[in-house]
């Protein structure tokens, strides 16, 4: 995989890496990722913080996140909207919380913490959940969006996390894609996944969408992509994820081209539009 | 702010077979004993609990070693 990044940095323009796997690495380790970023853009990603929490943010990742910041130099870093310990206890991964004011307050407060460490905002990411978080008082859109307003921080919208949740709940992915502030998106993550099924589930027959990172892109998400970049003026960063099933490296070049199609169909639609242009 | 209890709740449902089981057996009872309020307690008895059932595997599933380490992302524009 990496030689094949190596090869192709003529049709790769950003590069993400996630930030816990550079943690605790060595000096030259990390001048050599400063160096690929003098040939193209890094962004760092950050999976275990927990931002989105009534737990504070522990000051030792946001201290290791500005570490990590002071030795690539990235154009920025994004998180996620989950959280992942609390009471003591570690998930091991990124779960929705409770959507409630009380989790927009502190998740406000550790961003604010997070700023003030790292140096700068991260983009927040919308997670993919298989189960709706209990004890919520809103809806995910509005929940999103409590944050994003409250922070000032820009939108990772992963269209295919918003495509599974949309999924899970029995929503129109198109619907439910137009209940977020798109007016806030500057990045966007694509990647796949696949039904999965529980024979033993309460609820006979009952499956869910997973966001497995295992698999292509899917079309709907293409067209996801198409309808948010209508509607986003601004510039946008798309990454491509994928996390093991690895395809040739051309397929995943296949699948970028098909993600800048997508963006150039929204873009030409946005231009076309005599509304979106500005004549009435 | 005071930290969520639901928070810690859902941390350890997601964590713990033993609690899940017993959460399954006894939704509401064992919120409560929990110190969820009554309000929370009858809430977590209603949750979607297909999906606690998905998402409790899948969580297992990740602290066992599958993604998060060796992710590779690349991206354009």
């Amino acid at each position: 995989m990496t030689g094949g990044i190596l090869s192709n940095l003529d049709k790769i323009d950003v590069l993400e890496m996630v930030a816990e796997n550079f943690q605790g690495s060595s000096k030259g380790r990390l001048r050599s990722f400063k160096t690929l970023g003098s040939e193209v853009p890094l962004i760092l990603h950050g999976v275990s913080m927990g931002l989105a929490s009534t737990y504070p943010v522990e000051t030792k990742r946001l201290e290791g996140m500005a570490r990590l910041m002071e030795a690539l130099r990235p154009e920025t870093w994004s998180e996620h909207l989950s959280f992942v310990r609390a009471g003591g206890i570690e998930i091991g991964h990124l779960a929705a919380p409770p959507r409630t004011f009380e989790n927009i307050q502190g998740s406000l407060e550790n961003l604010g913490r997070a700023a003030r460490v790292v140096g700068c905002r991260p983009a927040l990411e919308n997670i993919a959940t298989l189960v709706q978080p209990p004890v919520s008082t809103m809806d995910e859109p509005t929940w999103v969006g409590g944050i994003l307003e409250g922070s000032d921080c820009p939108f990772l919208l992963d269209l295919h996390n918003l495509y599974a949740n949309a999924l899970n709940i029995g929503e129109d992915p198109l619907e439910y894609l137009e209940r977020f502030h798109l007016d806030r998106v500057q990045m966007v993550h694509l990647s796949g996944g696949r039904w999965i099924s529980n024979p033993q589930a309460p609820e006979p027959g009952a499956r869910r969408w997973l966001d497995d990172h295992l698999h292509d892109v899917p079309d709907p998400v293409f067209k996801l992509l198409e309808v948010v970049a209508r509607r986003t003026a601004g510039s946008l960063t798309i990454i491509l994820e994928r996390d093991g099933n690895y395809p040739s490296f051309e397929s995943l070049l296949g699948q970028l081209e098909l993600a800048r199609r997508a963006v150039q169909a929204g873009v030409d639609h946005r231009n076309s539009s005599p509304e979106m242009a500005g004549v009435s | 702010m005071r930290p969520s209890r639901v928070e810690a709740f859902l941390a350890k449902l997601y964590t713990d077979e033993d609690f899940l089981g017993k959460f399954l057996r006894e939704p509401e009872i064992l919120s409560r004993k929990e110190g969820l309020t009554g309000t929370e307690a009858k809430e977590m008895a209603g949750m979607d609990l297909t999906g606690l059932g998905f998402a409790a595997d899948s969580f297992k599933h990740k602290r066992r070693g599958r993604g998060g380490k060796g992710r590779k992302r690349f991206g354009i524009l």
